[in-house]
């Protein structure tokens, strides 16, 4: 048992149930449960990342990505500098200045990113997304492959999902709300990115002292 | 995941491992209601579908159920995103010129302004049901992954009405909808970029 194998997080699950028989919790109930968790914790956090290279098709704006969710998109040119493309919506296709032909806007839908203007040709990106763990633990010493982190919520939701089957609904509900927002949280500190501003790097123009 | 894989997950719930008060047939058919449910409150089933107009008819049927957005494909590299209105506007846009422009949606059909004169192709980014019910074991859900999981708690409320645990099945409800607003604000709703996101600002450089 090393933390965090799937042995350590069934124990974590049971010591928070107060249960070490496996007559109500079976290790196969819970592996469920500590699978489905981190899937949750993978859709709710957007924590497990991922690059994928992809090429346009000629005068085909969708391209086909697998993911939950798509964060940006870099139009990679046979040389030179790769650029990133700004996200819009179907509404203002066709509305927006364009430079060219190259990629240079992008929006999500229907499992596919589009691309503005429609690509003539084929155009290699990059695209940054959040997908699902593909493998189910199932070995003891298998791990989770999302970061460290989030691992102990994958934990809480294992903790929620025991407390439905043994009817405790009440206490569920109020787990749960602790889970949901210790995650927001954590997404908020861990996952979301931020440019720096202008002002991050000004010096303010007077410093007072207190009580003068 | 497939439908095997849910009634497990469901029966784990209700701590009920094989199949006795709730049966496999009713699991299914909430697991059906469930998967409408999420795809009418998420919006999450997305689609883009391909229509072209009729010449001098101001109408085009659609069969989503919702119509989110309408593009207009000038040529095969141009398309350009037509304006939804309100049908009180109708009438009040002058200057339009001949091709498809503004719309708005109305039952099933999508009208069209100015009425086109000619056959036009256009494009419809859609929310729509499920095609399909799901029924054997092997089947999977319509709905995109990360949605799948919400079925699992829709049932289970559903069951707990049937056991009479009224309060039980409102606080499992009200996490399965939780869950379904979380995801639809994470994963579907598009926030594009404002124009700060794209600029670099010159004083960053290293000097």
């Amino acid at each position: 048992m090393s933390y965090p194998d799937l042995s350590d997080l069934r124990q974590r699950v049971r010591d928070l149930l107060n249960e070490s028989g496996t007559t109500f919790y079976s290790n196969a109930c819970l592996n469920r449960f500590i699978n489905d968790g981190q899937r949750d914790v993978a859709i709710k956090a957007l924590c497990y990342e991922s690059a994928q290279s992809l090429t346009t098709a000629t005068n085909t704006r969708t391209i086909a990505v697998t993911c939950i969710k798509t964060f940006g998109v870099e139009y990679v040119p046979a040389s030179g500098t790769r650029l990133g493309l700004g996200l819009i919506t179907p509404r203002m296709v066709g509305h927006m200045r364009l430079t060219g032909i190259t990629p240079q806007y992008w929006f999500p839908w229907a499992g596919n990113i589009c691309i503005e203007p429609i690509p003539q040709t084929a155009y290699n990106l990059v695209v940054y997304t959040a997908i699902l763990p593909t493998v189910d633990l199932s070995s003891d010493t298998d791990k989770p492959v999302l970061p460290n982190e989030f691992i102990p919520w994958i934990v809480q939701f294992a903790f929620i999902r025991g407390l439905i089957r043994d009817k405790k609904y009440a206490s569920a509900a109020m787990i749960y709300k602790v889970y949901i927002d210790a995650m927001k949280i954590a997404r908020d500190n861990m996952m979301k990115k931020y440019a720096d501003a202008r002002t991050d790097f000004e010096i303010p123009d007077a410093i007072e002292g207190v009580g003068k | 995941m497939t439908v095997t894989n849910l009634i497990l997950r469901i029966r784990d719930l209700l701590n009920e491992d094989t199949a006795g008060f709730w049966t496999d047939a009713e699991l299914t058919r909430y697991m059906n209601d469930a998967e409408r449910d999420i795809a009418i409150k998420a919006l999450c089933l997305q689609q883009i579908d391909s229509l072209t107009t009729v010449n001098a008819t101001q109408t085009v049927s659609s069969l989503a159920y919702k119509t989110m957005f309408l593009e207009y494909l000038q040529s095969t590299t141009k398309g350009i995103g037509m304006e939804n209105i309100l049908s009180s506007q109708w009438g009040h846009t002058p200057g339009l010129g001949v091709e498809p422009q503004i719309w708005f949606e109305r039952g099933t059909l999508l009208y069209i302004e100015p009425i086109p004169n000619a056959i036009y192709n256009l494009k419809t980014y859609t929310a729509d049901y499920p095609t399909s019910e799901v029924s054997t074991g092997g089947n999977s859900p319509e709905i995109p992954e990360a949605f799948v999981p919400l079925i699992i708690l829709y049932v289970v409320s559903v069951c707990l009405m049937k056991d009479r645990r009224y309060v039980a099945g409102q606080q499992v409800y009200a996490m399965y909808m939780n869950e379904l607003l979380y995801n639809r604000s994470n994963l579907i709703e598009i926030v594009p970029d404002v124009k700060a996101a794209t600029n670099y600002h010159e004083f960053n450089k290293v000097t």
